[in-house]
């Protein structure tokens, strides 16, 4: 991705506008391009950065890495190899549950009332349908990268 | 050349606007000024306005008559310094109040300052310290303090690589290339943002550290764990975003 191309593409077009002004606005033109180059480089990249974290988000099992070739960024895709396998099959009643968890949720009455909707409208009971949208969605969390939050003493 | 000695009743405010060369910036006795420059510019303002003295090319905005200027002023510390450049080295070994310094290229290497600011396009930085607050942004070029930062710390480099012996306040660093290094951070928070430049933090013991990392690609390397029955003397808040470099914290 020739960023820096694009970079002189917008400092030629600058240039082409003030020399219409005269050669000392040209000038000035290529001063004020140099001193502003830094911040329309970072702000490139930060538009690159958030494009890939967005594309990542969407992707189950790959991860994009940007690499820096000549000071400008290539976007290569991976495969992920943290990729959450897909979850067991709900254990059958009556099992072992002791690796199961149970968690109280509140939630407005409608949405409740819509939960179950969908569950029924899916043929599945309102906690296997909760269950799958949870896990498909800490899945999807899981392919963008890693996220670290942790309080420790050093 | 031109020398001129000013006499001043108070910490002066020196500004200095050449396109290129060289301004160096030495020690002189508190009230005085005292300016020299070797130039083949004809028309070259030297004049004080009460404990201002300003030294400048009248062709500052002309790039086809570009001359090299040599400006060499002695100073009392604590003076305040503005220097814009279009290309320049400047060097300063005394300390100063507030710096603020431009350059389109050209190294800059500064004792200490209060406070620090550079907007340079490529050119590195070197300062022994700062006192209060350090604000550096930069296309390219490596900003290195080898002494401490005490305050706030503010750096924005689209390459080049970043080492601070010791950082006080609060510190926030993007980057889009380059390594940051920050050997011992006392402060409150640090934030740090980068594509694809790794981020090491030394932090001392007994310091809680509140941390919140998200790495694209990079690894996190946290130093293992010491058992201790002692209370936090301090606490420190680290984020950080960084695209495709690692994230070390070391405890120092």
């Amino acid at each position: 991705m020739q960023l820096s191309h694009a970079v002189t593409k917008l400092e030629s077009a600058v240039e082409t506008q003030l020399r219409v002004a005269g050669p000392e606005m040209a000038e000035a033109g290529t001063h004020l391009m140099a001193a502003l180059k830094p911040a329309i480089t970072q702000t490139m990249m930060e538009v690159v950065n958030t494009a890939v974290a967005e594309i990542s988000s969407q992707l189950e099992a790959q991860t994009i890495d940007i690499k820096l070739v000549d000071g400008d960024p290539e976007l290569v895709v991976n495969d992920d190899p943290t990729t959450v396998p897909p979850p067991p099959p709900p254990p059958p009643p009556g099992s072992d549950e002791a690796d199961e968890a149970r968690i109280t949720v509140r939630l407005p009455s409608y949405l409740k009332d819509l939960i179950s909707n969908e569950a029924e409208s899916a043929g599945d009971s309102i906690n296997s349908y909760v269950v799958e949208v949870l896990t498909n969605k800490a899945r999807k969390r899981r392919s963008t990268g890693s996220h670290h939050k942790s309080t420790f003493q050093l | 050349m031109i020398q001129k000695n000013f006499e001043v009743d108070g910490p002066p405010d020196v500004e200095v606007r050449i396109e290129s060369g060289r301004v160096e910036v030495h020690r002189a006795p508190r009230g005085s000024v005292n300016v020299s420059i070797d130039t083949k510019t004809p028309d070259f303002i030297v004049e004080q306005r009460g404990n201002s003295i300003l030294v400048s090319s009248e062709q500052t905005m002309s790039w086809l008559s570009r001359s090299s200027t040599y400006v060499v002023i002695d100073l009392p510390e604590g003076s305040d310094l503005r220097v814009s450049v279009a290309s320049a080295d400047i060097r300063a070994d005394v300390p100063l109040e507030r710096v603020d310094l431009k350059t389109a290229s050209g190294d800059i290497e500064l004792e200490s300052a209060a406070t620090l600011e550079v907007k340079s396009a490529s050119g590195d930085l070197q300062i022994e310290r700062v006192g209060r607050a350090l604000s550096f942004s930069s296309a390219s070029g490596d900003l290195l303090v080898p002494g401490s930062v005490t305050g706030s710390v503010s750096i924005s480099t689209a390459s080049g690589d970043i080492d601070i012996d010791e950082a006080n306040g609060n510190v926030a660093i993007s980057t889009a290339s380059g390594d940051t290094r920050l050997r011992r951070f006392t402060g409150r928070s640090a934030t740090f943002k980068s594509m694809s430049g790794s981020v090491d933090i030394g932090i001392p013991r007994r310091t809680e550290v509140s941390l919140d990392a998200n790495l694209l690609s990079g690894s996190l390397r946290l130093p293992d764990p010491e058992p201790t029955n002692e209370a936090p003397e301090r606490r420190a808040s680290i984020r950080a975003k960084l695209v495709s470099g690692d994230l070390v914290i070391d405890r120092v």
